[in-house]
C-alpha cells in the first residue's frame, strides 16, 4: 500500500477514489472562482472610489459569477455521488447530525445565487456605497456559511467517536480544533486560483478587442496571486500546528508526502509564472499555461492531502468489501462511453459560440 | 449481520413529509418546466427560422431568460437539496439507490453538465448567433434535459416496481422496470404542458408585441398541450403496471391516498379539458391570469401525483428490498432474535422523562421502527390509534403488524422489545404518570413470541377491495 492516493488499494476502491478526487478538484476550481470573486467584489464595493465596481477585473468577475456558481454546484454533484459510495455511513451520519445546517444550506444557496445575479446588473454598481458593500459582504457571508458547513460536516464525518456525543448533546455545531485553520487554508487557496482563471479571461478579452485599448491588469493579477500563495503557506503552518502528531505523521510520511511535495512544486511553478507575467507586464499564453499547470497541481494535491488526513481517521480497509460490492453493479461501460460523447458535445457547444463570435 | 444504525432525528412524519415532499414537488415541477421548456424553444426556434412565425424569435430569447432564472437556478439548487433531504428522511434508502445505480447517476450527471453548458452558452450568446447555431444549442439543451429525466425516471420508478431486479439484481432489469415507460411518457407530457402554460404567462407579460402577435404565439405554444389528450390512456397504463396492493390503496384502500389521487385526477381533468378547448377554439385568448391559474393547478396535480407515488410504496421505500423504517426484509429474523435496538448506539434524548428502563427500551423501539410514519401523539399518533385497545390487544396487533395494516412492515424486534413498546404506548395512553411499574411476565412474553411466530417475517398481503381488514385469518 505504498503508493499515493488514489492508488494503493484494491481496484474498486481506487476507481471510486480516483473519480472522487478528480471531480472534487473540478468542484474546487470553480468554487474558488466564486468565493474569491465575491471577496474581490466585496472589496471593490466597499471602496469609496467612484466607479470602483466598473474596473476591468471586477466587471469581468461580476459578469461571470452566476455562471461560475452554477458550474461549482454542477461540479459538486459528482463528488457528492462518489463520497456516498466511498464513505456512506460516515457521510450520512454527519449529515443527519447536522440536520439543521443542511436544511439551511438550501435557502442560503438560492439566496446567494440571486444575489450574484443582482450584483451582475449595472444598477448594482450605481447603488450607494453602503448598500452595495452590504450586499456583497452578505453574499460572501452566505458562501462562507456553505463552505464552513462542508468543512464542519467533513470533520464530523471522520470523527466516528464523536457521533454519539454530538447526537446526545443536540448541538447545531461541531467545533473541532482544526476547523478554523482548515477553513482559512481553503479560503486562501481560492485567491491564486481566481487570479489564474481571470488571467485567461482577460487574455481572451484582449484578443477579441484587438485595436481597442485594454487596461493592463497583468501586474495586479500577479501581485494578488503571489500574495495569496504567501497566505496559503501561512495558513498551512497554522493547520499543521493544529493537527495531532499522528495525523501529521500520516501526512508527511511515505507515501502521502508525495502530496506535500506536489503542492510545493505546484506553488513554485505558479509563482514563477506570475513572476514572469509581472516582469513582462503581459498575459502571455505560455506563462499562463505554466501557471495553470501549477494551479492544477496545487488543487489536486490539497485534495490528496485532505484524503490522506481522512484516511488517518478512517479504516478504509474495512470498507473494501462495500466498494467491491458496489463495483459489481453494471453501467460503468455505458457511463464511460456517454462521458466521452457528452464531453465532446460540451466542447461542441463552446465551439459553436466561438465560431459565431468570430463570424460576427 | 451488520446493519448500520443512524442517528434518528424524530421530528414526526409530518415534518419529514413536508420537507421531502414539499421540496420534491417543487423540484419535480421546476425540472419538468426545464425539460418542456427546452422542447418548446426548439419548436419555436424552428418556426422562426423557417419563416413560419416571425414573432417567435424575440420570444425565444425572452423565454430562455425566464427558464434560466427560474428553472436553472431553482431547479439545480433544489435538485442538490433533494440529496440532503432524502438523506435526512432515509439514509438507507438513498444509500441503496446510490449503491445500485451510481453509474446511472453518473451518466445523468454528464447530461446535467451538458444541459448547463449548452444552456448558458445560449443564454449568454444566443442573440449573437446565427439560426443554425441557435438551433444546435437549443437542441443540445433540450435533449440533455430530457435525458436527465430519462435516467432519473428509471431509478424512481424502480422503487415502486423493481421488476426483474428483485430476482437478478441486475441494473438494467431494475432500470427498464414495468412502470418505466408509462411514467417516462407521462412525465414528458406533463413537462410539455407546464412549459406551454409558462409560455402563455411569459407571452402575456412580454413588453413588446401587440395583441395580434401574442395571439399567434399563444396558439403556437398551445400546440404543446395536445399530448394532454393521452393522459387518461397513460394513467391507465401506469396503473396497470404497479403492484396490486399499491393500486388498491388509491382505489379506496387508504383514505388519504384515495383523496389525493382523486384530487390529482380531478385537477388534471380540468387542466386537460380547458387545454383542449383552448386548442380547438381558435378565437380563445388565454390571458395572464388564466395561465397562472393553470400553472398553479398543474403544481397541485404534480403535488397530488408525487404524494401518491411516495405513499403507495408503503410499507417499502424500495419494493421487496427495503421497508420504510430502513429495515431490510431479510434482517427481520435476525432482529427478532437479537433485538432491534440492542446495538443502536444512539441514546434516547428524552431518557430522563421516562420512569423506568423498560419504557426507555420501548421508546427506542418506537424510534427505530415506528417514528418514520407515526408520532406518539398527534399526526398519525399511536396514542390516539391505540387508546381503545387493552394491553393484550396491543400486543396482538403489533405482533401481527403487517396483518393489522398491510402497509406496515412486520414487527422486527424481540418479544421483550414488543412488550416494552406496548408499555410505552400504555404509559402514553395514561397521561405519562411519574411512576410506572415494569412488567416481566414470562407467560406474556411467550404469548407474544407465539403471535410473532404466527405472523411470520413476511410482508402483509393486501386484499384488493378491502385493505383495511386483513387481520387474523389468512
Ligand atoms: C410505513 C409506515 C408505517 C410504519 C413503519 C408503521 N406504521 Fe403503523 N400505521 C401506518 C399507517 C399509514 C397507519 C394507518 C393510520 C390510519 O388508519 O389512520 C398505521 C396504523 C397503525 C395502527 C392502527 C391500526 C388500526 O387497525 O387502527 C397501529 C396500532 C400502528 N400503526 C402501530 C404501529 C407500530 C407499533 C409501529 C412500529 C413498530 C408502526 N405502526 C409502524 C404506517 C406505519
Ligand atoms: C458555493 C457554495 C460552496 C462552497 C463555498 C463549497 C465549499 C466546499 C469546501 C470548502 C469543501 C471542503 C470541505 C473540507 O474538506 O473541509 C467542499 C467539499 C465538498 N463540496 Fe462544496 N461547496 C459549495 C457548494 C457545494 C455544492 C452545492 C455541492 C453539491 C452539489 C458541493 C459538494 C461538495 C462535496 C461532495 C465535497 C466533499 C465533501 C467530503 O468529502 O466530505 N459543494 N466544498
Amino acid at each position: 500500500m505504498n503508493a499515493p492516493l488514489p492508488l494503493g488499494h484494491p481496484w474498486p476502491t481506487t476507481l471510486y477514489l480516483a473519480l472522487y478526487m478528480v471531480t472534487l478538484s473540478a468542484h474546487f476550481l470553480l468554487m474558488h472562482y466564486v468565493v474569491a470573486g465575491v471577496l474581490y467584489t466585496a472589496w471593490c464595493a466597499g471602496s469609496p472610489r467612484k466607479g470602483a465596481l466598473d474596473g476591468p477585473l471586477v466587471s469581468l468577475i461580476r459578469d461571470w459569477l452566476p455562471l461560475m456558481l452554477g458550474g461549482a454546484i454542477t461540479a459538486g454533484v459528482a463528488p457528492l455521488l462518489f463520497v456516498q459510495i466511498l464513505y456512506q455511513k460516515h457521510f450520512y451520519t454527519a449529515n443527519l447530525l447536522l440536520f439543521h445546517r443542511w436544511m439551511a444550506v438550501l435557502p442560503v444557496l438560492i439566496a446567494a445565487f440571486y444575489a450574484l445575479y443582482l450584483m451582475k446588473t449595472s444598477r448594482f454598481a450605481r447603488w450607494p456605497r453602503a448598500g452595495r458593500a452590504a450586499l456583497a459582504a452578505a453574499t460572501l457571508g452566505l458562501l462562507g456559511f456553505i463552505g464552513w458547513s462542508w468543512t464542519e460536516n467533513h470533520l464530523l464525518s471522520i470523527q466516528e467517536n464523536a457521533w454519539v456525543e454530538q447526537f446526545a448533546g443536540e448541538s447545531w455545531f461541531y467545533a473541532h480544533g482544526t476547523l478554523l485553520p482548515r477553513a482559512l487554508f481553503w479560503l486562501c487557496n481560492t485567491v491564486p486560483t481566481l487570479a489564474m482563471m481571470l488571467a485567461w479571461q482577460r487574455r481572451y478579452q484582449e484578443k477579441i478587442s484587438e485595436g481597442d485599448e485594454v487596461e493592463d491588469c497583468s501586474r495586479r493579477l500577479a501581485i494578488v496571486a503571489v500574495a495569496g500563495s504567501v497566505l496559503i503557506i501561512a495558513t498551512a503552518g497554522f493547520w499543521a500546528a493544529a493537527i495531532t502528531p499522528g495525523v501529521r505523521e500520516a501526512v508527511t510520511g511515505s507515501p502521502n508526502v508525495t502530496f506535500v511535495v506536489m503542492l510545493a512544486i505546484g506553488m513554485a511553478v505558479e509563482v514563477a509564472g506570475w513572476a514572469w507575467v509581472f516582469s513582462k507586464r503581459r498575459l502571455r499564453g505560455g506563462a499562463l499555461l505554466g501557471v495553470s499547470v501549477g494551479t492544477g497541481l496545487r488543487i489536486f494535491s490539497i485534495v490528496g492531502l485532505r484524503e490522506a488526513i481522512r484516511l488517518a481517521h478512517i479504516d478504509i480497509a474495512a470498507l473494501y468489501p462495500r466498494h467491491a460490492a458496489a463495483a459489481e453493479v453494471g453501467g460503468l461501460g455505458l457511463f464511460l462511453l456517454i462521458l466521452v460523447i457528452n464531453t465532446l458535445l460540451i466542447a461542441a457547444s463552446i465551439w459553436l459560440v466561438r465560431r459565431g463570435w468570430r463570424e460576427e | 449481520m451488520d446493519l448500520p444504525y443512524y442517528p434518528i432525528n424524530d421530528f414526526g412524519p409530518l415534518m419529514k413529509g413536508l420537507a421531502i415532499g414539499g421540496l420534491g414537488i417543487i423540484h419535480v415541477f421546476l425540472a419538468q418546466f426545464a425539460i418542456g421548456g427546452g422542447m418548446l424553444l426548439c419548436y419555436l426556434q424552428w418556426l422562426a427560422q423557417t419563416g413560419r412565425c416571425r414573432q417567435a424569435r424575440a420570444f425565444v430569447d425572452g423565454y430562455f431568460k425566464v427558464l434560466v432564472l427560474v428553472s436553472f437556478v431553482l431547479g439545480a439548487v433544489t435538485g442538490v437539496g433533494m440529496w440532503f433531504t432524502t438523506i435526512q428522511v432515509s439514509p438507507r434508502t438513498i444509500g441503496m439507490m446510490v449503491d445500485e445505480f451510481h453509474w446511472i447517476w453518473a451518466i445523468e450527471w454528464t447530461f446535467f453538465s451538458l444541459e448547463v453548458t449548452a444552456g448558458y452558452c445560449f443564454y449568454r450568446y444566443g442573440k449573437r448567433l446565427n439560426d443554425s447555431s441557435r438551433m444546435a444549442l437549443l437542441s443540445l439543451y433540450a435533449t440533455a434535459a430530457w435525458f436527465s429525466l430519462f435516467w432519473i425516471n428509471g431509478i424512481l420508478s424502480w422503487q415502486l416496481t423493481p421488476g426483474g431486479w428483485t430476482e437478478t439484481g441486475h441494473v438494467w432489469a431494475g432500470f427498464f422496470n414495468p412502470s418505466f415507460f408509462p411514467s417516462l411518457i407521462f412525465r414528458t407530457v406533463t413537462s410539455m404542458a407546464i412549459a406551454a402554460f409558462a409560455a402563455c404567462l411569459v407571452i402575456n407579460l412580454m413588453p413588446e408585441g401587440n395583441r395580434e402577435d401574442r395571439t399567434i404565439l399563444l396558439r403556437k405554444a398551445a400546440h404543446f398541450l395536445a399530448p394532454l389528450g393521452l393522459m387518461p390512456l397513460l394513467g391507465v397504463w401506469y396503473f396497470a403496471t404497479i403492484p396490486a396492493d399499491s393500486r388498491a390503496y388509491v382505489m379506496g384502500g387508504s383514505a388519504a391516498m384515495t383523496l389525493f389521487m382523486s384530487l390529482a385526477v380531478l385537477v388534471s381533468f380540468l387542466i386537460g379539458a380547458y387545454s383542449l378547448l383552448a386548442l380547438l377554439k381558435r378565437t380563445m385568448y388565454m390571458n395572464g391570469a388564466t395561465s397562472l391559474l393553470l400553472l398553479a393547478l398543474t403544481l397541485v396535480a404534480t403535488a397530488g401525483g408525487e404524494f401518491v407515488r411516495e405513499g403507495v410504496r408503503k410499507p417499502y421505500t424500495v419494493r421487496m428490498a427495503l421497508y420504510s423504517n430502513s429495515i431490510r426484509p431479510d434482517e427481520i429474523e435476525h432482529l427478532r432474535r437479537v433485538g432491534s435496538v440492542t446495538n443502536d448506539p444512539y441514546p434516547l434524548l428524552e431518557a430522563e422523562e421516562l420512569p423506568n428502563e423498560q419504557l426507555r427500551l420501548g421508546a427506542k423501539v418506537y424510534r427505530f421502527q415506528c417514528s418514520i410514519c407515526h408520532t406518539t401523539s398527534g399526526v398519525n399518533g399511536l396514542k390516539e390509534l391505540t387508546h381503545a385497545w387493552s394491553p393484550e390487544q396491543k400486543r396482538l396487533m403489533i405482533a401481527q403488524l403487517q396483518r393489522t395494516k398491510p402497509f406496515m412492515p412486520p414487527f422486527a424486534g424481540s418479544a421483550e422489545e414488543l412488550e416494552a413498546l406496548v408499555q410505552y404506548l400504555q404509559w402514553h395512553g395514561e397521561g405519562q404518570p411519574d411512576d410506572w411499574p415494569e412488567t416481566h411476565d414470562e407467560e406474556v412474553l411467550a404469548q407474544i413470541q407465539q403471535w410473532l411466530d404466527e405472523a411470520g417475517t413476511q410482508a402483509g398481503q393486501a386484499h384488493t377491495g378491502d385493505v383495511a381488514n386483513s387481520g387474523g385469518e389468512q
